[in-house]
């Protein structure tokens, strides 16, 4: 039979995510006997992430990809809360999460919800306020006009701590900046890297709100086709790729930022007083996990 | 009789289409005037709902265009001479789009349920409000390309014009 | 099964074609052409094509395709486009072939206000070809220069497919815009230099000499509805609204003026107008959609990757990857709409372009006027097919003439290709900071 599993990346293989997911492959292969057949569409060949998890939902066309929590909320709105806004004290903390099974419930529920298989965790990338002037403290950061991620609970932590979240669509982010409509997002380094937005936002603010975590899905369609054995060894293999896709995007993602602060592309700054952000925001984390009935998740995923 | 009945269903998807885009203006006219007014509060759900509207605004209006026979196509082939061939040159073509309006409805069906499943991340609506904008289109591309068929056929039995539409 | 990059190739451009040659229209022939691979591949399902269509339609920056035709509309409707007429006719219809000069001119001043092509053909064309006809011009000629002329709809500042391109591929809108001012200009020229020589060849009349009196009422006519770009292309620059939004300000302007100043517009015919945006937004906008999942099908068999791997590999500097870039957006042109090809082929071309270091402006520019030239080739040019059926003639009898045409406006094109520096001089002179 046909043993081709295919996956499918935003970026070039230089990118973290594709690295991770060609590690996956060779991880697979190391005990896969006979061999699995892989075949990675990068760059965006096939797509955006919503795209993804539509054809993983379907079980066509891919078999697997990274995909943002915040893209699974149509089907499983829970999902949002693993990478919320200040959600992690700091790298440490991400990491024992992702390596425990704190997160059990959320897959579980996409599992039901939309037979997804999240067979590993990479991300890793932190997130910071990028806009084209300097913000250092409260002051500045009050009325900031900035577009956030589409899901609500990222508006609510944004209005929550002052600023102005904006609507507007992502491929309109770069122009809205640059013609001041907007005056900046939040981002990770490799997407400040990408998109260039740095042409028209240079000031990044070390606000280090979120440390991004990317689920390595899987179609449970795609999982349930391969013999017993096999899926033995895609779930550990899954795994194992997700801990050196943390390890090697949150070394790169350092790294990115020195590097365009090398370039002079970007102006880095600190935030004069993260704690105040985090009162601000944790009654709103709450409610949240209040409304979705998953305050006993908050609460494990805080004692980590 | 039945002409009268599908012209009358189009005449209101006409009035629907025109609702559809001067409601278009609103999400996005309070975009952005929310920007610039301390009185509206950001309203995030307008780039949705703009969506949402502009999509059923493309469904509706290929249906209103399958009914009048106005999606674009291209002559690059001789028209048909013989009363036969006009008849085919005309079947052809709406047997194929019925064709695929056939398949739109049946898959389109699942394809609905697929968007039932979902719900929209800022409006919290059922997604379903704009997946079945598929096989609705494709019911109506059937019934209406179905009946232009007929059409035709009768016309080349009563030995009138095959009207060209 | 699963079937080869090649054979998928075949199946689907024979199977486009074929369908073509059938009539059916463009739209559902990009679509019905996915069939045979859905049901063949078993890697695919028809819930893809579904899907890649609806989802093609849930694009913000797509809004502004209706709202600029909405702009344009409420323009013809308003009587608007009869004023741009007259101030076209004072302006360039002493020389010999008047009329034909005052079909480019107004397509030029057309195009400074709406970001969109087809409602400039549908506009201009209905007023202009009746009575280029009654003046004894071929109605051949008169549709082919109508078309031709519209393409600088989206070439000159504002257009649709700028703020398309800007989106997708984070150029600024504002530089693209600056960007095309130039070249369009250069086009009006080209097609006023050939209007000329139709003239001189079918000895075509001129429409007369305006006396002063008569050019200060034309400009005075004008002026309100020329303000129009001020206030569109002042509202991005100025950061009031992002390029996608800014269609919109076209709109309230047109209809400002058509319902408050002019008095030309009524309540019943702006109920008249949103439908006829609708209807006609829709067409364009379906075949969007099915060329998206067209373009998705050539993406999964991988025929994109493959044809960049060979243009990479052959290192051919920066005119020679230019020219084969403006090569692929020309043919692609030819097949489907502006839209989707760059959505699907610009993305593409891009690393392409930067390796051969092409600024990315130009490239834009470059992508951009090639594929208007595809609004007016067959068998999918839009603006032909709209004014071919405004003079109720087949598309193929024009074909020669817009052949004709079309030749000198390659040359520009051309010439961008081998200086750009004539894309790039505006906006390096307005834009502090570019580079
Ligand atoms: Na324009
Ligand atoms: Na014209």
């Amino acid at each position: 039979a046909d043993l081709t599993l295919r996956g499918a990346s935003l970026f070039d293989n230089e990118h973290a995510y594709s690295k991770t997911l060609i590690k996956f492959a060779e991880l697979v292969n190391e005990e896969a006997d006979p061999k699995v057949t892989f075949d990675l569409r990068g760059n965006s060949e096939l797509g955006i992430e919503p795209d993804y998890v539509t054809f993983l939902t379907q079980g066509v066309a891919i078999d697997y990809a990274i995909i943002a929590p915040s893209n699974l909320a149509r089907f499983a709105p829970s999902l949002p809360l693993m990478d919320m806004p200040f959600v992690f004290r700091d790298l440490d903390h991400w990491n024992a999460v992702l390596s425990s099974d704190v997160l059990k419930p959320l897959e579980d529920e996409l599992l039901e919800k939309a037979d997804l298989m999240i067979i590993g965790y990479a991300g890793g990338g932190t997130r910071n306020l990028i806009s084209n002037h300097k913000i250092s403290n409260m002051e500045e950061l009050t009325g900031h006009k900035m577009r956030v991620m589409g899901a609500p609970i990222q508006a609510r932590v944004f209005q929550a701590i002052n600023a102005a979240p904006s609507a507007i669509a992502y491929s309109e982010v770069y122009n809205a900046i640059q013609t001041g409509v907007i005056d900046g997002l939040e981002n990770e380094s490799a997407s400040l890297m990408q998109y260039k937005f740095f042409e028209v936002a240079p000031n990044v603010t070390l606000t280090q709100h979120s440390i991004t975590v990317r689920p390595i899905v899987m179609s449970g369609k795609s999982f349930r086709k391969l013999p017993e054995d096999l899926q033995a060894i895609v779930l550990k293999a899954g795994k194992e790729a997700g801990e050196y896709g943390r390890a090697l995007e949150s070394t790169e993602d350092a790294e990115k930022l020195e590097q365009m602060k090398e370039a002079g592309q970007i102006d880095v700054s600190e935030f004069a007083n993260r704690e105040e952000l985090l009162e601000l925001v944790t009654p709103v984390q709450d409610a949240y996990a209040e409304e979705l009935g998953a305050e006993e998740l908050l609460k494990a995923i805080r004692s980590k | 009789m039945i002409e009268r009945a599908l012209e009358g269903f189009c005449q209101l998807l006409r009035i629907l289409v025109g609702s559809l885009v001067a409601a278009l203006v609103i999400p996005v006219t309070m975009q952005v005037l929310a920007r610039y007014t301390g009185i509206l509060p950001s309203y995030l759900w307008t780039e949705e709902l703009a969506t949402f509207l502009f999509v059923w605004m493309v469904m509706l209006g290929s249906i209103i265009a399958v009914w009048e026979g106005t999606h674009f196509d291209v002559q690059v082939t001789p028209d048909a001479k013989s009363r036969l061939g006009k008849l085919l040159q005309r079947g052809i073509v709406l047997v194929l789009l019925f064709i695929f309006a056939v398949l739109f409805v049946y898959y389109g069906i699942g394809y609905a349920k697929f968007g039932a499943m979902q719900t929209s991340t800022m409006l919290q609506a059922n997604m379903l409000v704009i997946y079945i904008t598929v096989p609705l289109a494709g019911f109506c591309w059937a019934v209406f390309s179905f009946f232009r068929i007929w059409q035709a056929v009768q016309e080349y039995k009563l030995d009138t014009d095959i009207t060209p539409r | 099964m699963i079937i080869s990059t090649g054979v998928a190739c075949l199946v689907l451009l024979s199977g486009f074609v074929t369908l073509i040659m059938l009539r059916v229209p463009v739209a559902f022939a990009l679509g019905i052409a996915t069939i045979p691979l859905v049901a063949l591949d078993i890697r695919l399902t028809p819930f893809l094509i579904m899907d890649r269509m609806l989802n093609s339609y849930t694009s913000f920056i797509l809004l502004a395709v209706p709202f600029f035709l909405l702009a344009a509309n409420l323009m013809n409707s308003g009587k608007i486009t009869d004023r741009l007429i007259g101030l076209a006719t004072v302006l360039t219809g002493w020389l010999p072939g008047g009329l034909g000069h005052v079909n480019v001119a107004v397509s030029m001043l057309f195009a400074g206000i709406s970001g969109s092509s087809t409602a400039d053909a549908a506009g201009c064309g209905k007023i202009l070809i009746p009575a280029m006809t009654r003046e004894g011009y071929d109605p051949r000629f008169s549709v082919a220069i109508t078309a031709c002329s519209s393409v600088m709809g989206v070439i000159i500042p504002p257009s649709i497919l700028m703020i398309v391109w800007g989106g997708v591929m984070s150029v600024s809108v504002g530089s693209l815009f600056l960007a095309g001012a130039i070249p369009g200009l250069m086009i009006a020229v080209a097609l006023m230099a050939t209007v000329y020589g139709y003239a001189i060849v079918y000895g075509y009349p001129t429409a007369g000499k305006p006396s002063l009196s008569e050019f200060w009422v034309a400009l005075k006519g004008a002026g309100l509805a020329l303000l129009t770009p001020v206030f569109v292309i002042g509202g991005i620059v100025g950061g009031i609204v992002t390029p996608t939004e800014s269609a919109i300000i076209a709109a309230f302007y047109s209809l400002f003026l058509g319902a408050v100043v002019y008095r030309t517009i009524n309540f019943r015919d702006t109920i008249s107008i949103l439908y006829e945006t609708g209807r006609f937004a829709s067409i364009s906008l379906f075949a969007i959609g099915t060329a998206s999942v067209f373009g998705w099908m050539l993406a999964f068999y991988n025929v994109p990757r493959l044809m960049v791997g060979i243009m990479t590999g052959l290192q051919m500097g920066q005119i020679g990857t230019s020219l084969v870039i403006a090569g692929f957006f020309l043919l692609f042109g030819l097949f489907i709409d502006a839209i989707p090809a760059i959505i699907i082929l610009g993305t593409v071309l891009y690393p392409v372009a930067s390796a051969a270091e092409i600024h990315p402006v130009v490239f834009a520019i470059i992508g951009i006027v090639s594929l208007s030239f595809g609004l007016v080739t067959p068998p999918y040019g839009l603006c032909l097919l709209i004014s071919a059926s405004i003079a109720k003639i087949n598309v193929v009898s024009v074909l020669k003439d817009v052949a004709i045409i079309l030749a000198p406006m390659l040359l520009i094109l051309l010439l961008i290709i081998i200086f750009p520096g004539i894309v790039l001089w505006l906006p390096s002179l307005l834009m502090p900071g570019f580079k």
